[in-house]
Order: C-alpha cells, then structure tokens, then sequence
C-alpha cells in the first residue's frame, strides 16, 4: 500500500474502502442479491484542506460519509482519521472520534429532535460526552452561528430551514471537533439562503481552522467552498484534484461531462439549452 | 364582549376546536367528579342494607329507586365510579410500566431480537384478556386488583406495539443518527429520543385502554370474577339486575348508561388526543 509521502497525518485517510448492500431476496431459497455502493474507495484529506466529493445520486457519497464518520462500518477496507482506525472501534470507544468529527446533515427539517429546545439540541454532544452546563457555551454557539442566545429557548419547528440548518452547524462545532463533515448541506435549502449558510460554513473553517469534508451533488456549490474535489462515479472516485483543476482540465470521461453540464450565463447567452448540457454536447462554448 | 378580547378568544376557541377532545374531556371530568365527591358525600350508605325499601322505584327519598337489597342506586353509582377509575388506572399502569420499555427495547435491538419479542408478544395479544383474568382469579382469588393486573397484562402487547413502531421510525430519522454522531449511547437515544416522541402514542393508547378495561371490569364483574360485594361496582349492579330485568329494568339500565358515557368519554378523549398530537398537524396549529 502506498502511504502518502508527506509528513504530517492526514486527517482522514481513506483506504480500499467496500460496502456492499443485501437486497430483500427475490424468492425464499435464492441468494439475496448484492448491491455494490462503494467499490474500492481510496482517498486521503489532509488537515485543513477543505475536501470536496462531488457525484450524481446514487454514487456512493452518502455512503462513504457515513462510514468517514463511523455511522456505518465498510464491508471491507480502513478508514483512519487522525491516525486512529475507526473501523476496527466497538461503537463505545469511538468516543474520541465523536469528538475530533462532527457532521452537518442534509435535511434542517428531520436532523433536529422536534421535541428538544435548541439549547438542549445545540448542548447534545457536550453532554454526551460528559460536560457539564454548557449553557454559556450554547449561547456562544449560536452567537458563532448568527443566530441569537435566546434561540435556546425554542423548539426548531420555530426556525426556518436555513436558521436550522444554523442550528445543525453549531451542534456539530459544540465539541470543538478538528474536521467537520457536511452531508448536501444547502441542498435543501431556498437558494437565496443557501449563499448565507455556504459563507457561514467557510467563514468558520477558516476562523477554527476546521478541516472540512463537503458532499454534495451541486458542482457549483463545492467549486465555491473547497480546495481539493473527488468526483464519484458508481461507487468509485474517478478523478481527484485541486478544484480549478478538476473543473478547469477534467481528465475523465465522467468528470468531463459532470463539468460540461454546469449551466453558467455564458453558455445560455450562447443558445445552449438543457437538452444539450444533458447530451454533453455543450463542446468548447466556455 | 370588547374588541381587544376578540382575537385571543378566537385564538383560543381555534385551538380548541375539537369536539371530541371536549365532550371526552367533559365526560372523563365527571365520572372522575362523581368519584370524588363520593369520598366525601353519597345521598345514602351504599352498602346499607335496608329491606323496608327494596326495589323502589325512583322518587323523591330514592332519586333512581332501590335494588333487591334496598341499596340507594345513586350512592351505588357514585361509589362505583371510584371502582371503575380505580380498575383503569391499574390495568393501564401495568400495562404501559411493562409494554412501553419492551417496545423501545424490541425497538432499539438488533432486528431478529426484536421480532422475538413482538412474536413473543403476538403470543399474549392472542390469549383472550378476559380468560386470562378468570384464570389468575381461580389462582389468586376473585378481586378487582387481580383483574385488573390479568387485564393489564394482556394490554402489554398493544402498548409494545405501538410504542416499538414509533420508536423504529424515530431510530431511522437523521435525528437519531445526529445522536449517534454526537456520542450517545443507545440507551440515551432511547431515553432522550425515542421516548419523548413516541409519549403522544403512548397517551393515546392509554386513553383508549382505559375504556377497554372499564369494560373489562364489568363483563368481569357481571361473570362472578371481579369486584367481590359488597364495594358497588358498576359491572355488578348488571349482574344483579338481571333477574330482575322483566320486573325493574331501570336497574339495568342506569350502570349500563354509566359505563357507556365513562367508556364512550376515554374513548373520545383518545381519538380527540390523537388529533391533538398528530405530528402532520403541528404546523397548523
């Protein structure tokens, strides 16, 4: 295997990484069919890059994040973050791990308890790992989030979808974690919030000097967040790079029409419709 | 009425517009009232026997007449209604300390051990509540707290049920797995997740057994193996009426009226709580 020749530990490093999904059986005596979600994922994220995985639904992302965050164990292959294998962990040593990463789910709506307050929501990881009062730290929190101490008090229905998805953001960075992992954050979103919760997320990678892992299937939104972009294709990274790179000289078939079908003014000035970016023929318009 | 009062009571009204959470409410208020009073208060003794006035017909000394014995039939009701609030609170009691933390058990587990259980339980739900009282009567003698435990016991399965089904779909929201993400064990989840969410069902559920083992107690009652005499029961007070239901059938009727408002009032309380909890509908309130 070949380790990565730099010095420092990458933050997470991903290794030959399998999961395998059974299907319900067809019939009572035939095998149950094996669907493949990840087929060998390799991948390393060094300490403070901000990571973008990129890919249509379907290719594995999800699937790869939860298993970055131990949610979910590969059928095969490690995954080490900060030096540490998680995979090999029972469920109650991952302490330290829940500590170091915290996630940023997709859904504002359903990753908030309806029946907890924001301060009881934002306080979570806190408690569960064992600190007491955090009720001057959760003001800190949502203040760091824009939103305001009072916040605490209410339940999330109260919110709107990119307030909660504030609220969401601050639990994750409650246990100052070194790397945050985000799930689609924005995409579902208004897109008129969506600028505003993607310069938050930056903003405090930047000022907590966070490592930052971003799924998403938008090619704009990840181009404007993150350094570094792996793109997925059927359960495998076709293509990694520096962002410019990838969207600038993409290299495989698959990259080349995920970029090509980016809508940009240009291209619709120049007559492209959506037809032709499905079709890939949007050629050298850019 | 001023106009600045309008909008809140409007306000209010809105909120409580759900007739049947009112008129359950109402009817649960009064049988628990009558209950109450009669601690303190009854027209007559009860349980006096007093065979000067046997089956009066209802008057002015005797509001609803007397039974064979010269019981007063309203003293008789009153007391009743403690009997009757008494053998719900028992039985639902039993039945949600056992039922509600086997469902977030069988709802937590991995999934074999939880079918386990449900088929466990599936096996209870198919033993008929009422042979089972006789069964624990006939072992432990004939009492209202026996039948009430047999009856609560054999409500264990629906409170299980619904309190696993709830608990599986909390367990699969990204609420849950925030949780996980966050460090929680398990059995905080379960704790701090699962059971707040899945309490409207489970209020609900309680609700509806109540009404099931008022029944419970007088079918128990009427067949010999629940409230013993002399304590008025509104079970017994039908049995006892029945031979003489040609001669004075109002004895029949008034702890039939009885059990059927008390019955019909848990029954809409449940229905009126359920709308009430309805996740879909919280937004519109």
């Amino acid at each position: 295997m070949a380790e990565p020749t730099t010095d420092v530990l990458p933050a997470v490093s991903v290794r030959d990484v399998t999961r395998t999904y059974r299907r319900p059986r067809p019939a009572p005596f035939r095998p149950a069919p094996l669907v493949a979600a990840l087929r060998g994922v390799s991948l390393d994220v060094a300490p403070g890059q901000r990571f973008g995985i990129v890919g249509e639904s379907g290719s594995g992302k999800s699937t790869l994040l939860r298993i970055i965050a131990a949610l979910e164990r590969p059928t095969s292959g490690t995954v080490h973050v900060e030096g540490n294998d998680i995979t090999a962990l029972p469920e109650r040593r991952l302490r330290g791990l829940r500590q170091r990463l915290q996630l940023v789910f997709q859904d504002p709506m359903g990753s908030l308890d309806p029946r907890m307050r924001v301060g009881d929501i934002v306080a979570e990881p806190l408690v569960a790992q064992g600190h007491a009062a955090p009720r001057d730290r959760v003001a800190e929190l949502l203040q760091a989030v824009g939103l305001s101490a009072d916040a605490a008090n209410r339940y999330p229905h109260q919110f709107s979808g990119g307030q909660r998805q504030r609220i969401s953001i601050a639990r994750a960075l409650a246990p100052r974690p070194h790397i945050l992992v985000a799930d689609e954050p924005v995409s579902a979103l208004d897109v008129s919030v969506r600028a505003q919760v993607l310069n938050l997320v930056a903003d405090l990678v930047d000022e907590l000097s966070l490592t930052l892992v971003f799924v998403s299937h938008d090619l704009s939104v990840v181009r404007r967040v993150c350094d570094t972009v792996a793109v997925m294709h059927a359960g495998e990274v076709v293509e990694t790079g520096s962002t410019s790179q990838v969207y600038d000289d993409p290299q495989h078939d698959y990259t080349k029409r995920l970029v090509s079908s980016i809508p940009t003014l240009r291209r619709a000035l120049a007559g492209v419709t959506a037809r032709d970016l499905a079709a890939g023929a949007a050629g050298e318009v850019a | 009425m001023t106009a600045a009062l309008a909008p809140a009571v409007a306000r209010g009204w809105r909120r409580r517009r759900n007739p049947s959470l009112v008129v359950g409410a109402v009817l649960v208020a009064l049988v628990v009232l009558t209950a109450l009073v009669s601690f303190v208060w009854t027209p007559h003794d009860p349980t006096f026997v007093e065979a000067s006035v046997r089956l009066r017909g209802p008057g002015s000394g005797y509001w609803l007449g007397t039974d064979k014995f010269g019981h007063d039939v309203v003293s008789q009701l009153m007391v009743g209604a403690r009997t009757t609030l008494f053998v719900g609170v028992v039985a639902v009691s039993v039945a949600a300390v056992l039922g509600v933390p086997l469902g977030l058990l069988a709802g937590m587990a991995p999934r074999w051990t939880g079918e386990l259980v449900m088929r466990l339980l599936d096996l209870l739900l198919a033993f008929p509540a009422l042979l089972l009282a006789i069964m624990l009567g006939a072992a432990f003698g004939a009492s209202t707290l026996t039948a009430m435990v047999a009856i609560g016991i054999a409500t264990v399965p629906s409170f299980a049920r619904i309190t696993r089904s709830g608990t599986l779909q909390v367990m699969s929201t990204d609420y849950a797995l925030a949780a996980r993400a966050a460090g929680r064990r398990p059995s905080a989840v379960a704790v701090r997740h699962a059971l707040p969410n899945v309490a409207s069902l489970v209020i609900v559920q309680a609700s509806v057994s109540f009404a099931i083992a008022i029944l419970s107690e007088a079918a128990l009652s009427f067949l010999g193996f629940g409230t013993p005499p002399p304590t008025p029961s509104w079970g017994r007070m039908l049995q006892e009426s029945q031979e003489l239901l040609f001669v004075a059938p109002r004895l029949a009727l008034f702890p039939g009226i009885a059990i059927a408002l008390a019955v019909l009032g848990f029954n809409l309380l449940g229905d009126g709580l359920r709308d009430r909890f309805d996740p879909r509908l919280e937004d519109q309130r």
